[in-house]
């Protein structure tokens, strides 16, 4: 044990032994994932709390102090609902999908680091932009495939919009995020945030980060983007005809996202771990946790916020604002990040 | 590469696990009702397998396009530096060609998503230019 805990603190990750690359990545994994499951349980208390507070109602206090125990209540019912598996679906298909958008929203948050020292990241790939992109775009595959499977007109009608707004918005998405790899000079997460010591990026790159922020949006079909659930008009999308924990983790995967994609966006463009000051009486490597959580914490507010504030999109201003107005922006800025780059070569924390 | 598929070992069995616990939980009843798609409350009517609008084509193919070329860029990316000017010229004729393929679809009006009559497409994607 003793020699374990020195390997970790000293050996960079890439030379741990396998075993304890497994089991610093079971014990980390695990608090990731509970702590995201439960995170995303408070998150739909949190959204339903605010949102009533900005339309001047109460929300939900049934449930405990504030509505507190109101997610037990949700997860404990939507366990013991049937779990309906209906004749005319494609069977093996339809309960893949959810699994899917399950592990393709999850699996990302394995390359962000949390803090300094270097066990504070399951695993900092040398690739990890691509790996985030990569996931992304794999995560498309669970909507088509739910879509598709439920042999339903509203839900094949949801995962073909979804489908088309998730890849169109993709674009953008990995364009903007192109040109903070520039500016690092790496695709390594860990990188990227070291390469902000000085100068967070949303400075260097307020454009891009405005763009990234609205394609995010986009991505995880989150208001005013939700139009593969616009109730109105396709009852619930790719979901309909799911029931029980099946939809619940179609539910949770969207919950999950958005805390994932504020994690990404804190630690792209407001400097990861890195805080404004050293707060008194803490330990160094909890210091790092604590002001990337309050990052990520304000940045879920952001979203619920926008979702309060604006209005549903019509599908061809959504396909319009993605293709004419966002991918042209993107390469404006890449192009004029390039140039400032190579008039500027410090820039980004370069010597 | 283990710490990843340990990682992703984690979270399967959470979601398996809780695709399980229900389907163990949940009481099961079928009847002629409940086994239909749901259209509303109204009979369904036809098969689920329709006929897409051919905007969702194009889009699917623009995509595997401009993703690629995307894709292509991350490599210059990590070298803008040591690559200079005479790398930045050469890249922009790379992201010249690509764009011109997307003024291209836009100028055809391959970007309009509205439903429009044949006299009035027309007219909209001459006006865009």
């Amino acid at each position: 044990m003793k020699d374990f805990w020195h390997v970790i603190n000293t050996l960079p990750q890439e030379q741990w032994p396998p075993l304890y690359s497994a089991i610093q990545s079971l014990i980390l994994g695990g608090v990731i994932v509970g702590a995201l499951l439960s995170a995303a349980g408070y998150l739909v208390l949190l959204e339903r709390k605010v949102l009533a507070w900005m339309q001047h109602r109460v929300g939900p206090n049934r449930c405990g102090p504030f509505g507190l125990l109101q997610p037990l209540a949700d997860v404990l019912k939507l366990l013991t609902k049937e779990d309906s598996l209906p004749p005319f679906v494609d069977k093996w298909l339809f309960i893949a999908a959810p699994a899917i958008i399950m592990l393709t929203a999850i699996l990302s948050l394995a390359v962000v680091p949390f803090g300094q020292p270097q066990w504070l990241v399951v695993k900092d790939l040398n690739v990890g932009i691509l790996f985030f992109l990569a996931l992304s775009s794999l995560g498309v595959y669970s909507i088509v495939l739910a879509g598709w499977s439920s042999n339903s007109k509203y839900a094949a009608l949801g995962g073909l919009r979804a489908t088309a707004q998730m890849i169109s918005y993709e674009l953008s998405m990995s364009m903007s995020l192109l040109a903070a790899v520039m500016l690092a000079g790496s695709l390594s997460l860990n990188k990227i945030v070291e390469a902000q010591s000085s100068l967070w990026f949303v400075i260097l790159q307020p454009l891009g980060f405005v763009i990234f922020v609205i394609s995010v949006i986009a991505e995880s079909r989150r208001a005013p983007f939700d139009l593969p659930e616009a109730e109105n008009e396709i009852v619930a999308g790719f979901h309909t005809e799911y029931s029980s924990m099946k939809f619940a983790l179609f539910f949770l995967g969207e919950y999950v996202a958005v805390v994932l994609l504020s994690f990404v966006i804190s630690t792209i463009y407001l400097g990861g771990y890195h805080g404004l000051f050293d707060i008194p009486y803490i330990p160094a490597a909890i210091e790092g946790p604590i002001w990337l959580l309050a990052k990520v914490g304000f940045f879920i507010f952001f979203f619920i916020w926008i979702r309060a504030t604006y209005p549903r999109f019509r599908y061809d201003h959504l396909m319009e604002l993605g293709w004419k107005y966002m991918i042209p922006l993107s390469v404006l800025n890449l192009i004029a990040t390039a140039v400032l780059i190579i008039l500027f070569p410090t820039l980004g924390g370069h010597k | 590469m283990v710490a990843i598929i340990v990682f992703s070992l984690v979270i399967l069995s959470q979601a398996v696990a809780a695709v399980v616990t229900s389907y163990l939980l949940g009481i099961r009843r079928h009847n002629a009702h409940k086994d239909m798609p749901f259209e509303s409350g109204i009979a369904p009517t036809g098969d689920a397998r329709l006929r897409m609008a051919i905007p969702y084509y194009l889009v699917a193919i623009m995509f595997i396009l401009f993703d690629v070329e995307i894709l292509y860029l991350y490599p210059y990316a990590l070298v803008v530096r040591e690559l200079s000017w005479p790398g930045l010229i050469k890249a922009m004729i790379f992201l010249f060609f690509v764009f011109a393929g997307l003024v291209y679809i836009w100028l055809r009006g391959g970007l309009i998503w509205r439903h429009l009559s044949r006299t009035a497409f027309k007219k909209a994607s001459s006006s865009q230019s």
